[in-house]
């Protein structure tokens, strides 16, 4: 015998975007054995080889304090940012399917996976500074909400060029190829290996046109005691975000009305 | 009910665009059982999607009263890295109806023993679309349902618990069934309409129906030949 019939009430915006965020959680990293684990080894790995290159090198932080929370500060905002970009990039084509239920919509979907990553941005800064601070004696941030504030700007840079570069990828599969070719300078422009007031005026000029820097200097004053940057700015990354987000609204209403897509329904 | 007024859907693409559908003014109602004959590669499982709301007219107007079903048999959703229970309690979610009312409803209807406990790699395609077929059934209540060229799934035993269940679905609802074998289109459907040069047109007998689609595709592959020739 069937079941009987037990409504429960349609779920709205919110709702729908909690079971895409949880289905994307869920599968995110599945299929091995360490799970959501990558989330923390990720970020971890890429530290130690920065602090193995700074080794290497011979390389002291510019201020004083450890290399390993002078490059955690750096590594993660970047990474942070990297990680919601590519989420957004590869959303819309791998969760394409979940448009068959009609109410979900490609916002709902970009939407779950920015969700998500503020999720990961929060949980993994936690778990690295953490182990930073256990592990190697690091004092703690001199103003958390500062840290904070400096790691969800990265996220919102995130964020804003993600969409854009989800919702271009639908118009040319060439440029959603080329993304990761585009991004991949950003890592020696984001003040992961210096500060600003250590760079050569002229480079400073040119470096200051990098949300990143703004963005690395804003979480390194908050994190460091004492450290004041001569670039940091916050409405510049704001703005870059804003002006790439905006950007993604028509480009988002003509891959639509053209059904154009990554991969086919 | 679904209304379609002057509708046109196009193929997707940035510059030129060839149409599927062309000012189409045409109503489902619930109660109905409507067969669409179409030719392979003519646009049928666009012209499902449209139907179900999954994509939207390039001109006119659809209106849809009650739920309108995806098209049934589709299994694209259930996440291959995932547990049956997880995917069918999260398809539960998301469409809103009780995810143990959907677990139940599966396992009753795929009589696969531990069904909920097994994860989707355990399933072999043909009860994976099984599991897609009844999601899709699960839901109740009044609806126009939609098939795409797949109306019941697996074997003449899993076929005919298709058929208890669709009919018992359709006493509530309407039907709009898209295929290219008119003889099925026959056996589920009480008014026809055939697909033609983009246009959807009212039909009485499917196998004139079926003459008239073979003719009009060789007609436009000679046409074709010429073009190319010349």
């Amino acid at each position: 015998m069937m079941a009987a019939a037990q409504h429960i009430s349609p779920p709205g915006t919110m709702a729908r975007i909690m079971v895409l965020l949880e289905r994307e959680r869920k599968t995110r990293f599945s299929g091995g054995m360490l799970g959501y684990l990558w989330a923390f080894i990720i970020p971890s790995a890429w530290i130690a080889l920065v602090f193995a290159l700074f080794w290497v090198l011979e390389r002291t932080p510019p201020i004083y304090v450890g290399a390993e929370v002078f490059i955690a500060t750096g590594v993660l905002p970047y990474l942070f940012f990297r990680q919601t970009v590519t989420s957004l990039s590869r959303t819309l084509s791998a969760n394409r399917y979940m448009r068959y239920f009609s109410s979900v919509s490609p916002n709902d979907i970009l939407s779950a996976s920015m969700l998500l990553e503020s999720f990961n941005v929060l949980m993994t800064s936690v778990l690295i500074f953490g182990m930073v601070t256990v592990a190697f004696g690091s004092p703690l941030p001199a103003s958390m909400p500062g840290v904070l504030f400096g790691l969800g700007l990265s996220w919102l840079l995130g964020c804003g060029i993600g969409r854009f570069v989800a919702t271009a990828g639908l118009l040319s599969d060439t440029f959603a190829r080329a993304v990761p070719l585009i991004l991949r300078p950003l890592f020696w422009l984001s003040g992961i290996f210096y500060t600003a007031a250590e760079l050569p005026g002229a480079v400073q000029d040119i470096l200051w046109y990098s949300p990143f820097l703004h963005v690395t200097e804003i979480i390194r004053e908050s994190y460091f005691l004492g450290f004041k940057s001569p670039v940091a700015t916050v409405w510049y990354p704001l703005a870059i975000a804003a002006m790439f987000y905006l950007a993604s609204i028509p480009l988002e209403r003509f891959a639509h009305n053209r059904r154009l897509m990554r991969g086919r329904l | 009910m679904i209304a379609l007024e002057n509708v046109t859907l196009l193929k997707p693409g940035v510059m030129t665009r060839d149409p599927i559908l062309l000012e189409a003014t045409e109503v489902f109602r619930m109660g109905e059982r409507v067969g669409i004959l179409a030719t392979p590669g003519s646009g049928k499982s666009s012209i499902a999607r449209l139907l179900a709301g999954i994509e939207h007219p390039d001109r006119g107007t659809i209106r849809r009263e009650a739920r309108v079903s995806w098209p049934i048999g589709f299994a694209g959703f259930l996440h291959p890295e995932l547990g049956v229970a997880e995917n069918l309690s999260l398809f539960a979610r998301l469409v809103g109806v009780a995810p143990r009312t959907v677990i139940d409803f599966c396992d009753d209807f795929c009589s696969i023993p531990n069904l909920s406990r097994k994860t989707m790699k355990d399933l072999p395609p043909t009860q994976r679309a099984m599991l897609g077929y009844a999601c899709a059934l699960s839901v109740p209540g009044p609806a126009m349902w939609i098939a795409d060229e797949v109306i019941t799934i697996g074997e003449p035993r899993d076929r005919e618990r298709c058929d208890e269940i669709l009919a018992e679905r359709l006493e509530q609802g309407g039907l709009v069934f898209l295929s290219r074998n008119a003889r099925q289109l026959k056996a589920y459907c009480d008014r026809f309409l055939v697909l033609i040069n983009q246009r959807l047109v009212q039909c009485d007998d499917l196998e004139v129906a079926q003459e008239a689609l073979e003719l009009s595709a060789h007609l436009s592959a000679q046409e074709q030949m010429r073009s190319e020739h010349a």
